[in-house]
């Protein structure tokens, strides 16, 4: 990479990370990921072989984390992204670049937008380059059968030709942690609590390496959905016959049992981009602005200063998200 | 003796005159006004134009009656003022009369006795005055005349549009529009419209001049498909008229006629005439045209001023004519309410600039005259902006605008907004914040930023959130180059060399990548270079054993990129 | 040729349509609602909101003021079943499985509390907001003229638009929305439900309406069809047999849905007598 190459990094008008040329410069040496962050940032596709380095080097540092990373404040929490990459640049610019400021993203990182690719591969990068910058836990997203469904496998296919690249991301999906606790104080994951976990300890004792199964504990921290109403408290089945809600006497008691203040989670679109529940014991974040292009909804990240005092951080769509093709209507002779 | 006599004879009359005009006794003053024409003969030409006249244009009575018997004299004076070149001597007075006519009239019995009569006199006078002023008493005498009276009226005004005279086609056209006011819908339409027209394409560019005002009278009673009908014609004609001072009256008066016209010939008519206007050739009509930029964006959505108004505003801005310049300044501020906050700042806030920079004084006073009143609030709400982009563009304004205003009325007014920018939630505002303060820096020089801004971002260097900190950091870094060794050694290395045990690594790195930047502007000066020793290396030392990764790496740089320019440096001397 | 008849396009901020023939025809498009606003709709509906609840969309039709009929998503909810027997209906693929796990697992947590049909079934087919001579929509033997809607027209508006949507937690997905058409001699309205619960089955409840301008009926078609998740997703193109993306297109899961047992056609004035 020339000087040409890194005026023109630096010079560009997206801000990432890494825009000052030495610091840039020290990264080619000690990684050799600059060229694909720099493309991953203007939103092109690195190579398959890059991808191929990208996950080897992601599978070292993921591999040691536990499945309650540990974190600490100052800290800003991001909630379901889902491959909305302009907006995540757009959620940089407001909340400063990592590492500047530490992250940690709650998970659902891909499917359902544009640029799940992309917006994975960069996250991912990130935390290669800065490990102890960025945390990034799992959401119910993050898995084979979803992704198949929901948009990320067919991106794979589309952008690579085969479905190695997915293949590739799913085996990463598996390392990634289950949850994140701050200084001690604040429960991070990205659906909510399962019946069958009391105390942190439960989780730490998990095997997260696989697949999110259909049920078990696991399974619960990614799907479940709290539930505010008089007609319950603690549990009750999903009226789907899978999964679970979770009412403020459930979250009193894990709060409790674990000398906790606060849940913080994602996994449920918010139109103001937060939601705070049970007398502010939880809160539900969402960072994707006009979510699926159409919700018209705002997005908002959660920060929090070394005293864990909260500021939510509302921001809108993108331009260049919403310059995306969007579907046009055209007149359709349907019957 | 005999001069003597004679003059006394001479003034006689005049101070009898006098008298009597005064005397309590109405009839005495009408029998005074009787006798003016004799008393005009007696004094002569030259004193009846240099005396009587004045002196009755003084003297207006509270008299109906004495007011009528005035105006009947009046029009027969011209020949006691010295003939047809003094006439317009005489329009004076007369004029004041039909000022009055109001209060002239009290009742259907004298209109019909007195007042009729003297407007048919004065209409068929031999001397243009008294048509002239016989248009004047047009509009009151129709309006209390009887039906009959009224076509006479009617029949009698249009005469005067076909007079030989301009002066009386010019009186016409100047009560054309009050009697628009008194007349029928259905008698505008037969009678007040043709005459309109034929006075709206009078030779004489100076009649045309005046019709403009009856167009608007006469849109103001038609409905929206009579206006189409009869009016849109002579608009069109009137807005390209070969005429200058046409087009300045209807450019002057663009707003009233927009108000007049209704919604849906505005937009398929008046944008493009008010945009043909504002691209004449002539500065005054475009003066003119500017002057109705706001109250005529009033009328129109958004859309449209952006598309055809603002490309003209923007020529206009830097027309070759002070005047037109000076114009638009005065009313361009006008327009920030109605295009809202992101046109405004896309749009407006660069003219704005423009005209501070104007080479013209007039034009500057004049855009800075309403800073304080539009512009400024203007500023600061949008810098206040709920949308951060929005609060953005206005930081990218600030040091131009600090330019032109110069530093006390930047320290008054701006100089807390700027400080409070760095304490934004948003952290793009934060980042163009501290590149404003480093570009104010280069605006006002070293000492300013040492005096005013320095110490500010500095004691929120222990603010206990750590992000204040971070941004003393960033800000003073970022600053670093456009300040003198001296400043950073007294004031920034300080501050930064006491973050180094700040508990927050990112804090810490920061502080690592700080001294990467710090260390070339110490080393300008011999007295700071030795710092580099005494201070940066220790710290950075300390960094480099830290706890945190990415600290222990960007003390690692900054150690690096120092050896590197010492060597740089080693190499250059020889 | 005929002549175009006399029209006038609407788009004014969230909403446009057409003037045509004494008809308005408005399409509302608005963000999801915020939670102010969920709290007053949840107060009048027997269901938990959808993920996506577009509850100040709609799609209105009104002839010169005598009759105004429209579909919109509060009203449909409605039309969810909300008893226990509805909550029963459909259970995800995994449910059972699930449930053993879970009572091995936990035992304690077996109940729903308030089920309803999670699946936002509705057999809403649009609100009569004001009957002509208060007479309703009732049953008609006469169908939808399809011949007439296969004419080569122009299509004077056309406007599609999503009432809800609910992902069913990534298991599916539940889809309501409507599209509408309006030609020189008519209009055609399909307000159309659309389920796919992976795994279990695929559901699609159809409303219809037709109107031809110059006639003094508007008439309405309802069907539901259902068909196994395994049934659908063995149409598939062998060549393509894994990608299941194809069971995402509304249309193509259309076409391979059997057809309805029972049309119900109704018809409702629209002209006063």
């Amino acid at each position: 990479m020339g000087n040409s190459d890194l005026d023109r990094f630096v010079g560009s008008q997206h801000v990432l990370t890494l825009r000052v040329s030495s610091e840039l410069f020290e990264l080619i040496k000690r990684i050799n990921f600059c060229r694909q962050i720099e493309k991953i940032r203007n939103c092109e596709l690195i190579t398959e072989g890059e991808v191929r380095r990208l996950c080897a080097k992601a599978y070292e540092i993921l591999i040691e984390e536990s499945n309650v990373q540990r974190v600490d404040a100052p800290v800003t929490i991001c909630g379901d992204i889902h491959g909305q990459f302009y907006d995540l640049m757009e959620l940089f610019r407001v909340g400063d670049d990592c590492p500047k400021t530490n992250y940690l993203f709650l998970g659902d990182f891909v499917d359902r937008g544009y640029y799940s690719v992309e917006t994975f591969f960069l996250l991912l990068a990130l935390k290669v380059r800065y490990p102890d910058r960025i945390t990034l836990i799992r959401g119910n997203h993050e898995s084979r059968q979803i992704t198949q469904v929901y948009g990320f496998y067919d991106e794979c296919v589309r952008k690579y030709g085969t479905a190695d690249v997915w293949n590739l991301c799913c085996d990463i999906f598996d390392l990634i942690s289950l949850a994140a606790i701050i200084d001690d104080r604040i429960f991070c994951v990205h659906g909510g609590l399962s019946p069958t976990i009391q105390v942190l300890d439960q989780i730490k004792n998990l095997d997260r390496m696989q697949e999110v199964p259909h049920d078990g504990p696991m399974c619960d921290l990614l799907w479940s959905d709290p539930y505010d109403s008089s007609d319950m408290d603690g549990w009750s089945l999903s009226p789907r016959g899978a999964g679970f809600l979770f009412g403020g006497d459930a979250v009193a008691s894990f709060l409790h049992m674990n000398d906790l203040e606060l849940i913080a989670r994602a996994h449920q679109l918010v139109m103001e981009g937060y939601k705070l529940m049970f007398g502010e014991t939880l809160v539900t974040v969402w960072s994707a602005p006009n979510y699926c292009y159409r919700c018209g909804n705002v997005a908002a990240i959660l920060e929090l200063d070394d005293q864990l005092n909260q500021t939510y951080k509302i921001f809108d769509a993108a331009t260049e998200e919403n310059r995306v093709p969007v579907k046009t209507i055209l007149p359709d002779y349907f019957l | 003796m005999n001069t003597e006599m004679e003059n006394e004879d001479s003034l006689y009359p005049i101070a009898v005159l006098l008298d009597e005009l005064r005397a309590e006794d109405v009839n005495y003053r009408l029998n005074a006004i009787r006798r003016l024409s004799t008393i005009a003969l007696a004094l002569g030409v030259e004193r009846t134009r240099d005396e009587l006249v004045p002196f009755l244009e003084e003297s207006i009575d509270d008299e109906d009656e004495v007011l009528l018997a005035l105006a009947d004299e009046l029009g027969n004076f011209v020949e006691y003022a010295g003939g047809k070149e003094y006439a317009h001597l005489i329009l004076g007075p007369l004029e004041n009369l039909a000022a009055v006519e109001e209060t002239l009239v009290r009742d259907k019995q004298q209109i019909e006795t007195y007042y009729i009569p003297l407007v048919k006199r004065l209409s068929e006078g031999e001397w243009f005055t008294n048509r002239t002023s016989a248009c004047g008493l047009y509009a009151t005498a129709y309006k209390n005349a009887t039906v009959a009276t009224q076509i006479e009226l009617r029949t009698a005004f249009k005469r005067f549009c076909s007079d030989d005279t301009p002066m009386v086609r010019r009186a016409a056209a100047k009560n054309l529009a009050a009697m628009a006011k008194e007349i029928s819908k259905e008698h505008i339409i037969s009678d007040i419209i043709p005459t309109f027209i034929k006075l709206s394409q009078d030779e004489q560019d100076s009649v045309r001049v005046l019709t403009v005002e009856d167009l608007i009278s006469i849109a103001e009673t038609l409905s929206l498909d009579e206006i189409k009908t009869y009016l849109l014609t002579p608009l069109r004609s009137m807005v390209s008229d070969k005429s200058w001072r046409v087009r300045y009256m209807i450019a002057e008066n663009f707003v009233r006629i927009t108000k007049a016209v209704g919604e849906e010939i505005i937009r398929d008519e008046l944008v493009l005439a008010f945009v043909r206007l504002m691209k004449d050739n002539e500065a005054e009509v475009k003066t003119a045209a500017s002057s109705q930029v706001p109250g005529f964006a009033q009328y129109i959505d958004k859309q449209t001023i952006l598309i055809h108004i603002m490309p003209c505003v923007k020529e206009l801005v830097t027309d070759t004519s002070q005047h037109v310049r000076a114009s638009l300044a005065t009313q361009i501020s006008g327009l920030a309410p109605i295009l809202g906050k992101e046109a405004t700042t896309e749009h407006l806030l660069p003219l704005f600039l423009q005209l501070l920079k104007d080479e013209s004084p007039d034009v500057r006073l004049n855009i800075i005259s309403k800073l304080e009143q539009s512009l400024l609030p203007a500023i600061v709400e949008l810098a206040e902006d709920k949308q951060w982009r929005v609060r953005l563009a206005i930081i990218d304004y600030i040091p131009l605008l600090a330019s032109q205003l110069g530093v006390s009325f930047f320290d008054e007014k701006l100089g807390s907004l700027c400080m409070s920018w760095l304490r934004d939630h948003v952290y793009s505002i934060r980042e163009a914040a501290t590149m404003n303060l480093k570009k104010l820096t280069e605006v006002f020089g070293v000492d300013w930023a040492k005096n005013t801004i320095i110490p500010k971002v500095l004691s929120m260097g222990s603010h206990p959130n750590y992000l204040y900190r971070m941004t003393t950091i960033f800000a003073i870094t970022t600053m670093a180059p456009a300040v003198t060794p001296e400043v950073i050694r007294d004031y920034i290395l300080p501050t930064v060399n006491n973050l180094v045990t700040d508990p927050i690594p990112n804090i810490r790195f920061n502080v690592a990548k700080s001294y990467e930047v710090l260390i070339p502007v110490l080393k300008q000066s011999q007295e700071t270079g030795i710092l580099l020793d005494t201070q940066v290396k220790p710290a950075l030392d300390k960094l480099k054993e830290d706890m945190d990764a990415d600290v222990k790496y960007f003390a690692e740089r900054a150690f690096l990129a120092e050896s590197e320019r010492s060597l740089l440096d080693t190499y250059g001397k020889r | 040729m005929s002549i175009l008849p006399k029209y006038e396009l609407i788009k004014e901020g969230s909403q446009q349509g057409i003037r045509i023939q004494g008809w308005t025809i408005i399409s509302t498009k608005c963000p999801i609602l915020n939670s102010k606003e969920i709290d007053r709709v949840q107060r009048t509906v027997p269901v938990p909101l959808p993920e996506m609840f577009f509850g100040n969309n709609s799609l209105h039709f009104s002839k010169d003021h005598n009759f105004v009929f429209e579909f919109n998503p509060t009203d449909a909810l409605k039309c969810v079943d909300s008893t226990k027997e509805g909550g029963e209906g459909v259970k995800l693929a995994y449910s059972e499985e699930w449930k053993n796990m879970n009572l091995k697992n936990s035992g304690h947590v077996v109940d729903v509390v308030k089920p309803y049909d999670w699946t936002y079934t509705t057999t809403y087919s649009g609100t009569l907001l004001q009957p002509v001579d208060g007479q309703i929509f009732e049953p008609t033997s006469e169908r939808i003229d399809v011949e007439k809607l296969r004419a080569p027209e122009p299509i004077l508006f056309y406007d599609e638009n999503v009432l809800y949507e609910d992902e069913l937690a990534d298991n599916g997905t539940a889809i309501l929305f409507v599209k509408v058409r309006v030609m020189p001699s008519g209009f055609f309205a399909l307000h159309r439900f659309f389920l796919r619960v992976d795994g279990v089955l695929f559901r699609m409840n159809d409303t219809r309406v037709y109107h031809e301008f110059g006639s003094d009926k508007i008439t309405k078609e309802f069907t539901s069809r259902e068909q196994p998740y395994a049934k659908i997703r063995s149409l598939i193109p062998p060549h393509r047999r894994e990608d299941v993306s194809q069971l995402t297109d509304i249309e193509w899961v259309s076409s391979k849905l059997p057809p309805a047992d029972e049309i119900i056609i109704e018809k409702a004035r629209v002209i006063p007598l």
